[in-house]
């Protein structure tokens, strides 16, 4: 579903520094957990951005779901992007002045696809599944971070992309709340039958993936696999 | 709907308070030039077109705007009378002879007084009969003591034909001014769009009598003779127990007489309508001779001398205005930079989610367009309301 072959990444930093990012393999099979460890600035959230498309390698190929992403092109990486990826971010950056309904539809409306009752209905699915039916026409100044946090899973989930990646997608959420959020996003993506990459820093998650990769590791040939 | 447009208008409704005000200003900021454009070119075509009609006016000497906004719209201005005599000596006077079959083309002009607040304007039904107004009920003045209002005077004070208006008082003070006189209504003019919708008419020497140069009392000879004070021969001196009339009707209308010579009695102006402008600049050069202690004026030269000081009031606005405007535009460019500085994250989300990296730059420039799309609506209907409010503002105004 996910490869990442001889990845070279790297930009100068403003204090003359700069960053770069190694990957000699990167693989992840269809319907895969997977979670990627590593300290800060080890360049996890690089790698999700590389294979997002948002950030173009030097070197290296990425291919998703049958898509050679490091050969596309600025506006078919963004199609791509729309059509095949969900993402869930470490803070949830909700639209304030979009309903949680319109939030949610955004990326369909950013690809310029039909906002039509069938996808009303779909957005109004995730919303009842993650415990907001009933809040789709609020503001997101109206709710709880938990309960931004599940509106921000139902965004990624709402074109039914085959692969979401999440960056840290409980770290805004205190302990109590994590666990419960994690089950139920990991209920979705895998009702879904997506495709998961996710961040995490928390160590007592890990048992609920399939696999963990760290960082340390991607740099050499064992392509992230056990 | 356009995503762009969707997203704008959604912003634009959250923060509906910033938006109003932003619409508010360039609304201003656009009706504003566009409203004192519209009121000064209405108020230069209704002062110019009045002047071409009355190409030369005539009075006592003074002030000329204060003769000219007299003689155009029936203002009253603190000027000297003009001797009757003088209009009778311009009637006369071949030039204005000139136009052969059209009858004298001389009008006389007495606006001193006032009745409900409109200024009373004595003169001729040859007057009338030049400014083309005609009776939309009743009938024109007939006698002494008959009034024809204006439209809006009509309409102001509520009267037609058959009801009567009291003249102003003119002091209330002192005893031994003339009390104000009772006025038949005859007749209400139809509306014009002129200064002439506002005013009273009556005929010139109506309104002498207004004035006290004329009077109506019972008849003194055959009075008793306990109200008289003195006989001497023919002279009789009446007391104050003589009674006065202070309304025309066919009983006393006989009564009615005046004291003095005509040749005297004041007239505010007199408009003259020249045959030719050979005609006309022998007028204005011969009134305009200090011995005849008269002026004669350009209609049209004044006014154009009077707007020209407005014109120049305009420029002034406008140089302020334009400072305002250019203050207001950086507010706004401001106020947009500021948002977009604000914006980072959402532009963030927006292109991490999957939108071009102009989807932020074009969500503003949509949003722009949107406030200052609202704007010119609004100054659009501003000032077509301007268009069509500014006759009246400014019929009101002269």
């Amino acid at each position: 579903m996910i490869t990442a072959r001889h990845i070279r990444f790297s930009y100068p930093a403003h204090d003359g520094g700069g960053f770069s990012l190694e990957v000699a393999a990167f693989a992840v099979s269809g319907g895969e957990a997977v979670a990627v460890v590593g300290p800060s600035g080890s360049g996890k959230t690089t790698l999700l951005s590389l294979l997002a498309g948002i950030e173009t390698p030097q070197a290296g190929e990425i291919t998703v779901d049958g898509v050679a992403v490091t050969g596309l092109g600025e506006p078919a990486r963004r199609a791509f992007r729309l059509a095949k990826i969900g993402q869930v971010f470490q803070r949830v950056e909700l639209l304030e002045y979009l309903t949680l309904e319109e939030n949610i539809l955004l990326p369909l409306r950013l690809a310029d696809a039909r906002v039509d009752a069938a996808a009303r209905m779909r957005a109004g699915g995730l919303l009842a599944r993650v415990g907001l039916a009933g809040k789709a026409h609020r503001l997101p100044g109206t709710l709880s971070q938990g309960e931004r946090q599940r509106a921000g899973i139902c965004r990624a989930l709402v074109a039914a992309p085959p692969v979401v990646l999440a960056d840290e997608p409980t770290s805004s959420l205190d302990a109590a709340s994590a666990g419960p959020a994690l089950d139920l996003f990991f209920q979705l993506v895998r009702e879904e039958g997506a495709t998961l990459v996710c961040l995490t820093h928390d160590t007592a998650q890990l048992s609920r993936f399939d696999r963990v990769v760290n960082m340390r590791d991607l740099a050499q040939e064992r392509g992230g696999r056990p | 709907m356009n995503r762009f447009l969707f997203l704008a208008l959604r912003y634009a409704l959250f923060h509906r308070i910033r938006t109003l005000a932003l619409v508010a200003a360039v609304a201003i900021i656009c009706a504003l030039p566009a409203v004192v454009f519209t009121g000064v070119r209405v108020f230069e075509g209704a002062l110019s077109s009045r002047a071409k009609t009355t190409p030369l006016v005539i009075g006592a000497p003074g002030g000329r705007f204060d003769l000219a906004l007299a003689a155009l719209y029936h203002r009253k201005g603190r000027m000297a009378a003009l001797p009757f005599g003088v209009f009778e000596a311009i009637a006369q006077s071949e030039e204005a002879r000139m136009r052969d079959g059209m009858g004298a083309q001389v009008f006389p002009l007495h606006n001193a007084h006032s009745a409900g607040g409109h200024p009373l304007v004595g003169t001729t039904l040859e007057y009338l009969e030049y400014r083309g107004l005609r009776p939309a009920a009743g009938r024109l003045p007939g006698v002494l003591g008959d009034a024809v209002l204006g439209a809006q005077a009509a309409r102001t004070l509520g009267l037609k034909p058959g009801d009567a208006l009291l003249t102003d008082q003119e002091s209330l003070f002192d005893l031994a001014k003339n009390p104000p006189m009772r006025l038949h209504v005859t007749g209400v003019l139809a509306p014009t769009g002129s200064a002439d919708d506002r005013a009273v008419f009556v005929d010139l020497r109506t309104g002498w009598i207004v004035g006290g140069l004329g009077h109506g009392h019972d008849d003194v000879a055959a009075a008793d003779p306990a109200k008289l004070l003195k006989k001497d021969g023919a002279n009789l001196t009446a007391s104050a127990a003589v009674r006065s009339f202070v309304e025309v009707t066919p009983e006393n209308l006989a009564s009615f007489h005046f004291h003095g010579d005509p040749k005297d009695f004041p007239l505010t102006a007199v408009i003259v309508m020249p045959a030719t402008e050979k005609a006309g600049t022998i007028l204005a050069d011969r009134w305009n001779q200090p011995a005849r202690r008269a002026q004669a004026l350009d209609s049209a030269a004044v006014v154009a001398e009077l707007l020209e000081m407005v014109f120049r009031i305009e420029r002034f606005f406008n140089l302020g205005l334009l400072v305002v405007a250019g203050s207001c535009l950086l507010v706004l460019g401001l106020v947009f930079n500021l948002s977009m500085r604000l914006r980072g994250a959402e532009r963030d989300t927006l292109l991490r989610i999957g939108a071009a990296k102009h989807t932020v730059g074009l969500l503003l420039m949509v949003e722009l367009g949107l406030v200052v799309g609202m704007g010119l609506a609004i100054a659009g209907a501003i000032t077509a309301a301007a268009w069509r409010a500014a006759p009246a503002v400014v019929e009101w105004m002269l």
